[in-house]
């Protein structure tokens, strides 16, 4: 009886990295339009391949890898928007309340982790959430803006909070 | 994913989400806490799973917390705009677009436009949003608009705003910047006024927020019917809003039992050259209702119901004095 010997997992992830990388950066930069940002991304979206350990298994590695490219990009996309929104607001600020370099970099770090985090919930669910951890509204005031129940906020609070807890032990 | 969680973990988790969303409420009762602590002490992954509750309240309560709040709904409206845009771009290539420039504008920089009235010009405007802008005589502002915030900026003179619930999913501030501090709009109807080194902020409906530039850590929140007057370093005594000081947007001045010193004061701002009172007459009171697009006219209105008379050297020098 012969055994096919199991390809390890980084012997598929070169194979595929060799064969594909060029390809895919190319199909970024079409994407794109930046050849820097699609090298960024391509990389990315190689290191999401090789730490979710799956290049063993994939059958068509073109149509997989556009798909973990995909949310790559949509990653990309709102870390821009946050960087642009972050700046919109330090600019409203006075200057002499301006953090440090350090801090604006730090915070703009922890503000990216927390959207990251909230990004699969619903905008309610967001919404509740943030209203009571970071604005400290009361559940009647954030049922009020949100027009729904108090009980619901609730819901919204506890469904939000578990969503946090896992993701922030699958992403340590 | 999440392999590595047992059940035990994963249901202690979810538990213990349920419990931070009960502490959190704000209305615990005694017993509700015992319940928690006895759930606590009863398994090594319940007190696990609160650990992790912990360190996700650390980390949020260490964050700066409207600033964080008003960045991220930021940025998510701003992917939002994307989003349409692709959408909206859709929409013009199937022809069934036709405001494709106006829209343009308006989500591009920003709409950026100059508000103006010269002395004794009111003028009422209506923003993007539907909000209600007015200008009082001599008053200049910046309206600013993006796609995540809606931004009055008050050079001079006087505003009036009367709020409108934004058309966002996500509702942008809605703020007035003077040269003395920011105010941030609590679904209100305000008056803003840039004097020389104050603002005078008057609140007629709901609620607004006050940061002074130079003091921005301690705000200051002003309902309905109060008004207060501050520097950008410190806020002075909070008063009672007098009737009738939105009546100017209606191109009315409305007083009730005023200073006559005080009702030419008002009518001197409506007026080109100098407009003035003489002592001897400055403390007679007066009640009514007189529009400001004549101040001439209600100059001899007094002169008919008090005791005073006009005194005019020329038309740009204007005093009332003693009959």
């Amino acid at each position: 009886m012969s055994a096919n010997v199991a390809v390890s997992p980084v012997r598929a992830f070169e194979a595929l990295y060799s064969s594909h990388h060029r390809w895919l950066k190319n199909w970024l930069q079409f994407k794109l339009g930046s050849a820097s940002d699609a090298d960024d991304l391509a990389q990315d979206t190689f290191m999401r391949v090789l730490t979710g350990n799956t290049a063993q298994e994939i059958r068509e590695p073109k149509s997989f890898l556009c798909t973990v490219a995909r949310r790559v990009m949509v990653d990309f996309f709102r870390r821009n928007a946050l960087e642009r929104a972050y700046l919109d607001m330090l600019a409203l600020m006075p200057e002499e309340q301006m953090p440090s370099p350090e801090q604006r970099q730090c915070l703009l770090e922890t503000l990216q982790q927390i959207d990251t985090m909230l990004d699969g919930l619903g905008e309610k669910v967001r919404q509740a959430f943030l209203l009571s951890q970071l604005e400290g509204l009361t559940y009647p005031v954030i049922a009020e803006r949100l027009n729904v129940s108090v009980s619901s906020v609730k819901k919204y609070m506890a469904k939000a909070t578990e969503h946090c807890l896992l993701f922030s032990i699958e992403h340590g | 994913m999440n392999t590595s969680l047992t059940d035990n973990q994963r249901l202690s988790l979810k538990i213990a989400a349920q419990w931070f969303a009960t502490l959190c409420s704000g209305e615990v009762t005694p017993q509700q806490n015992q319940k928690w602590q006895q759930w606590l002490a009863q398994d090594e992954d319940h007190r696990w799973a609160w650990q992790r509750v912990e360190s996700l309240q650390g980390q949020l309560h260490n964050m700066p917390g409207k600033f964080s709040y008003q960045t991220l709904n930021h940025a998510r409206q701003q992917s939002d705009v994307t989003r349409r845009r692709v959408l909206k771009s859709l929409v013009v290539l199937l022809g069934l677009g036709g405001t494709w420039e106006a829209w343009q504008s308006s989500a591009g920089q920003g709409l950026l436009a100059d508000a103006r009235t010269s002395t004794g010009e009111i003028k009422t405007l209506r923003l993007p949003d539907n909000s209600q802008l007015s200008l009082n005589t001599a008053s200049a502002a910046d309206i600013r608009f993006t796609d995540t915030l809606r931004l009055i900026r008050l050079h001079q003179g006087e505003i009036s705003i009367i709020t409108a619930r934004d058309n966002q999913p996500v509702p942008r501030p809605f703020l007035v910047e003077t040269q003395q501090g920011m105010l941030r709009a609590l679904g209100t109807e305000f008056i803003v006024r840039q004097q020389d080194g104050a603002t005078t902020l008057k609140v007629l409906k709901h609620a607004v927020e006050i940061t002074l530039r130079d003091r921005p850590a301690g705000g200051l929140q002003i309902s309905e019917g109060h008004a207060v007057r501050f520097t950008g370093s410190a806020f002075g005594d909070v008063t009672a809003v007098t009737g009738g000081a939105g009546s100017w947007t209606h191109g009315v001045l409305s007083v009730s039992d005023w200073r006559l010193a005080d009702v030419i004061a008002e009518l001197d701002r409506y007026r080109h050259g100098h407009l003035s009172c003489d002592p001897s007459v400055a403390d007679l009171r007066i009640s009514g209702t007189f529009p400001l697009k004549d101040t001439d006219s209600v100059l001899e209105i007094l002169s008919r119901t008090l005791p005073v008379k006009i005194q005019t050297a020329t038309r740009y020098w204007v005093k009332v004095v003693p009959v």
